[in-house]
């Protein structure tokens, strides 16, 4: 079943009393559990079209479903998760109380079923840290905070637009994983903005290759490596492959070439 | 050790400053329209009753024209802030009354209030109004956009929205403006005294100058600076009781 259905969504811009289109009319589609990765140049409508499916941004065309209701449905009943790439958590708040706060905002009404936030610490491996301010935390430790803020309610969707783009390259290695491993227990359905081949690769069961002016999908690679995934995959075949189709798609033929244009 | 130096060394400054006044005094090489440090309070600690008793008045008001333009300045932002179509028109009329010059439309007060408490608490809570004001409504637009994002992700109410984000982020931004305007009430209440009143510092001070009684003139002065600091420090105090993460503190300044 599609848990997340896109169909002829695209995003227009006035500019100087310019329409711009910053995003043909896209398709994509998700089942649940599945893990979807979008990835394209700057300026390709990718977190443009994060922010539509999340219902920040209204689509200027084009339907949206995620489990079977419009977005507006979905993010009032809280079934959407979002991690920006700035870790946005309040500086004022110690990180249990950052990640309470979407109980907080719900009120009474707050759903049962979901973890409760000591275990979500625990979860994302930040026990211990719980009356940390973020402002005493590494780079990476916030962004764990965030997830774990986005898992709270259990939402049916989540989206990470390029999460761990901040990060250095080992920090973001290990957070590659460990959001696995988390995503392993969760089984929620996700959607990754990154700039990332290899973490896009790494993450995802299906990536979407994005073109710009104007963005558009180009390229959809289903990645056959097999979960769960550890670092030692990246030196397989699949990988290889899997590596190999995104950057053909990202570059076409002027590979090697100094052309952006 | 920055912090120490920072209180240190204009501290030194200062007590330097003091120090050359009085030797160059004693010496004899200043006019007479300088006085000796230690004159000036020896005469402050004979005359303390009389003093206590022009500066009560003039504390009264600064007080309380500082706490009604805070609250007035809480309650223009918060308008502003929720009915922002409001803000160009709020702003353009806040920037000509403040680039009034304060002792201009002071006598229009006096013939429309009288030399009445009310017309000097007017004075100084326009004086301090607009800087509370501007400060306040700059923090509580100055949440990140991702941090809007956020709270529009997880389906916040206006009102949640303005009490958890808002609120929180404006609070640094409060102290900024009240640092400014702490200074200013007291300016506002000397004013105010200025055009005309019985009691009060500036009251103390006008007659000094006009009797040309140097002690009791530069005594005046030496206690408007004192109120005036103790002002400034008195909202440094409260800003670092009520903002505990020391990364937030001073924003803007």
């Amino acid at each position: 079943m599609e848990q997340l259905t896109v169909r002829g969504v695209c995003k227009r811009f006035e500019i100087d009393g310019r329409s711009v289109e910053v995003l043909s009319p896209t398709d994509l589609t998700l089942k649940a559990g599945e893990f979807g990765a979008l990835i394209g140049p700057s300026g390709c409508g990718k977190s443009t079209l994060l922010r539509m499916i999340a219902d920040i941004l209204p689509p200027s065309d084009g339907t949206i479903l995620i489990g079977g209701h419009e977005p507006a449905r979905a993010r009032r009943e809280h079934e959407i998760g979002f991690v920006f790439q700035d870790p946005t958590l309040l500086p004022w708040r110690s990180v249990l109380d950052n990640v309470r706060l979407p109980l907080e905002l719900v009120g009474n009404s707050a759903r049962l079923s979901g973890s409760t936030p000591q275990e979500l610490i625990d979860l994302v491996g930040l026990s211990g840290f719980e009356h940390a301010r973020p402002g005493q935390l590494s780079g990476g430790m916030q962004q764990r905070a965030a997830i774990a803020r986005a898992l709270i309610l259990s939402p049916q969707l989540l989206l990470l637009d390029e999460p761990f783009g901040a990060l250095d390259e080992i920090t973001r290695y290990r957070m590659n994983m460990e959001l696995l491993r988390i995503r392993a227990e969760t089984r929620t359905t996700s959607l990754m903005v990154t700039h990332s081949i290899q973490e896009a690769v790494f993450m995802a069961d299906r990536i979407f290759v994005l073109a710009a002016r104007p963005g558009r999908i180009v390229d959809v690679v289903e990645v056959e490596v097999e979960r769960p995934r550890k670092l030692s995959v990246m030196n397989s075949p699949e990988f290889a492959a899997a590596v190999d189709r995104v950057r053909t798609s990202l570059f076409g033929d002027a590979l090697g070439m100094l052309d952006d244009a | 050790m920055p912090d120490v130096r920072r209180v240190v060394l204009p501290a030194s400054v200062f007590a330097l400053a003091i120090l050359a006044f009085e030797l160059a005094a004693r010496a004899g090489l200043t006019p007479v329209t300088i006085a000796a440090p230690s004159a000036v309070l020896a005469g402050m600690a004979s005359h303390g009753g009389l003093l206590w008793y022009h500066l009560e008045p003039t504390l009264l008001v600064a007080v309380t024209g500082f706490l009604l333009a805070i609250l007035l300045a809480l309650a223009l932002a918060a308008l502003v802030y929720v009915v922002k179509p409001l803000e160009t028109t709020v702003m353009t009329i806040g920037t000509v009354i403040d680039s009034i010059p304060m002792i201009a439309i002071a006598p229009v007060l006096v013939i429309w209030m009288g030399l009445s408490l009310p017309m000097r608490l007017t004075i100084t809570t326009i004086i301090c109004l607009f800087p509370i004001f501007i400060s306040v409504l700059q923090g509580l637009k100055s949440p990140p956009s991702t941090a809007n994002e956020l709270f529009t992700n997880l389906a916040a109410s206006p009102l949640q929205r303005f009490r958890l984000l808002a609120i929180p982020y404006a609070l640094p931004y409060l102290f900024v403006g009240l640092k400014i305007a702490a200074p200013l009430a007291i300016l506002g209440a000397l004013i105010a005294e200025w055009t005309g009143a019985e009691r009060g510092l500036g009251v103390y001070m006008l007659n000094a100058m006009f009797g040309l009684r140097v002690i009791e003139l530069w005594s005046g002065v030496f206690l408007a600076c004192a109120v005036s600091a103790s002002a400034y420090m008195l909202v440094c105090l409260f800003e670092l009781l009520s903002i505990t993460d020391s990364g937030r503190r001073g924003v803007g300044s």
